[in-house]
């Protein structure tokens, strides 16, 4: 157990190792630098600049610089919030997307297990037929496109919410269904299929024959076993959900990290954006590890080695 | 084949999806020839108004296709005369037509989908078939990366290149790469993980067969065996799987777009008019059909590849069935 968490991590250093080398070579191979402004600026200004953010070193020696201050947490000088380290910034908007990736997650969920489960214990009945219709139209619909319709009905037509901001508990509510909603459907086919698939067991029979009610043995008995792929979807869904939030961030103007992600790709600033696809890159890779960790959990058939990474 | 449609056809709802998808197609394939507005026409004594159809006379949407393609021009005007089709689905703050802009956004949006998911599977698929065939550490450090590459939020990584790319428009343009090329390789570039799997078990299982054997023995090459006894029997999966990766590249596109990350205006894709019709949503005028429209079509399309190309994995091959 120890060695195959420990051999995870060692791929998760790998991951963000290569992506942040990746993405540096691309950010720095620019013939442009940052401060190409539209004003020329005095060449001494200039090299002071680059020498301040340490662009004016080979490639290589800024590379292996960043690199060890990667390592000590220090993600370098915002280059346009000159004011700001990434680190700060980061510090800043990260507990504020957490929040929301958390909330679309338990939405996914609240919604998406009891769907699954009423679909599965109603198999072949309208009620059957209509969840799985929603659930495959919410997979089809964009979470842009949610958004909008969320914000026309919900803001417009009823004013039940706020457009836009972050900070009370009524503006999560719509980018949270937005972004939980399409992952909600998902997790309902996955959580159906998984449960028909138990149903037919025979110590699913001897469950009933011994008097058991049908929640009873839905949610007693079926429910883990069937949990299983709901579970392996999780790694994936929290990756679409961190990148869903680049655009649900934006649609209502919440300063999170995927605000800043985007805004940095159209300011140029550099060190902000290395430092934010690295952040991601390591919360990707160190969720899936939990998700692949729960999974031996739930089942203890399947066994944790070491090498399956 | 037609065993094959006909299997699909008797699924309740595929064909419905089929015509849904046809009709979407038809709409974007025909935009020029169709009599709507042109789709960047400013028009701002009519701005903002909801859907409100009128067939009327035609403005210079007839005369600028005339300009660019006068065959289509010519046919246009045989077909339904000096008349234009205005307002249909309203328009938006500018005045610009939203059927128009909604049936050239499809023009772009499905032509990235299908030229980046081409590009996809000629990545996926040549990786695939390298590792597979070549088996042992080849294949073992091939799916390794793409072990890695799986565990990469690869949107992140595609707006950073983007975004780079951006700095050198002009670079790139003096090459003759314009945006939409950008978009397609970017795209297509991070999207043949799936496929390059699939194709990999396909190829470890084909190898061993006995045809295979038997062709080794009459002599043949590994070149010979690729192109002659294994990519044909690939095709089935690789379309089934390129129906899928349509959707899901098409989704991208608008989200890029959406951004304002990928195709630029005055240039149309349904992730553009998505943003804008949210920009132009305001207590003063709510204009639900900016929002709506482009949405449906958006969401019709998606929900029709997925139906299609799930409809079209469990009948070419009903061992995939998940």
């Amino acid at each position: 157990m120890t060695r195959f968490v420990l051999v995870r991590l060692l791929w998760v250093l790998l991951t963000v190792w290569l992506v942040v080398s990746g993405s540096f070579v691309l950010v720095r191979s620019l013939p442009g630098g940052p401060f190409d402004d539209a004003r020329a600026l005095d060449p001494v200004i200039r090299a002071n600049l680059a020498a301040a953010y340490d662009l004016d070193a080979p490639l290589g020696a800024q590379y292996l610089r960043y690199l060890s201050r990667v390592a000590r947490f220090d993600l370098g000088p915002s280059l346009k919030y000159r004011d700001f380290s990434v680190t700060e910034i980061v510090a800043e908007s990260l507990p504020v997307s957490a929040l929301l990736g958390s909330c679309a997650l338990a939405v996914a969920l609240l919604v998406g297990l009891p769907a699954g489960a009423l679909a599965a214990s109603r198999r072949g009945s309208w009620v059957d037929s209509a969840v799985m219709g929603a659930a495959t139209l919410g997979l089809a619909l964009p979470n842009f496109v949610l958004a909008g319709l969320l914000v026309l009905l919900f803001v417009f037509h009823w004013a039940l919410f706020p457009v836009s901001g972050s900070g009370s508990l009524r503006q999560l509510v719509l980018p949270s269904i937005a972004l939980g909603l399409p992952f909600a459907a998902a997790i309902a086919r996955l959580f159906r299929a998984g449960l028909l698939e138990v149903l037919g067991e025979d110590w699913i029979r001897t469950a009933r024959a011994k008097g058991l009610s049908g929640a009873a043995v839905l949610w007693g008995h079926a429910a883990r076993p069937a949990l299983l792929p709901v579970v392996s979807f999780l790694g994936p869904a929290v990756a679409g959900i961190l990148s869903g939030s680049l655009v649900v961030e934006r649609v209502f103007a919440i300063a999170g990290m995927g605000s800043h992600f985007v805004e940095s790709a159209f300011n140029a600033d550099y060190n902000l954006a290395l430092g934010v696809v690295m952040v991601y890159t390591a919360l990707v890779a160190l969720l899936n590890l939990l998700v692949d960790l729960a999974y031996g959990l739930l089942d203890p058939r399947i066994e944790v080695a070491a090498g399956t990474a | 084949m037609s065993r094959v449609a006909t299997r699909l056809l008797r699924r309740p709802g595929t064909a419905a999806m089929a015509g849904l998808l046809v009709a979407v197609v038809l709409l974007a394939v025909l935009a020029p020839v169709l009599p709507l507005p042109h789709y960047a026409r400013l028009d701002a004594a009519r701005g903002g108004t909801g859907p409100a159809p009128a067939w009327r006379a035609a403005d210079d949407s007839l005369a600028a296709l005339r300009r660019d393609a006068p065959a289509a021009a010519a046919l246009r005007e045989r077909v339904f005369g000096d008349r234009e089709l205005a307002g249909a689905l309203g328009t938006d703050a500018l005045g610009r037509d939203v059927l128009a802009r909604v049936a050239w956004g499809g023009r772009v949006s499905l032509m990235v989908g299908l030229i980046a998911s081409l590009v996809s599977v000629v990545i996926g698929v040549s990786w695939g078939l390298i590792a597979g065939f070549a088996g042992g550490r080849v294949d073992q450090l091939m799916m390794r990366a793409v072990d890695v590459l799986f565990s990469v939020p690869l949107l992140f990584v595609v707006i950073l290149i983007v975004a780079v790319l951006r700095e050198r428009a002009l670079q790139l343009a003096a090459i003759g790469v314009t945006r939409l090329v950008v978009l397609y390789l970017v795209i297509g570039a991070v999207s043949w993980l799936t496929m390059a799997r699939i194709v990999r078990g396909q190829v470890l299982s084909l190898r061993e067969r006995e045809f295979v054997g038997a062709a080794r023995a009459l002599g043949a090459g590994p070149a010979r065996i690729v192109t002659r006894h294994i990519l044909p029997n690939l095709w089935g999966t690789v379309i089934v799987y390129l129906t899928l990766t349509v959707p899901r590249v098409i989704l991208l596109e608008a989200f890029l777009s959406f951004l304002g990350l990928g195709v630029e205006p005055p240039g149309v894709s349904w992730g553009i008019l998505a943003a804008e019709g949210l920009e132009q949503l305001t207590a003063i005028s709510v204009a639900w059909w900016l929002v709506v429209f482009p949405g449906a079509a958006l969401a019709v399309t998606l929900l029709a590849l997925n139906a299609l190309g799930d409809a079209l994995r469990d009948a070419l091959d009903p061992r995939l069935l998940a």
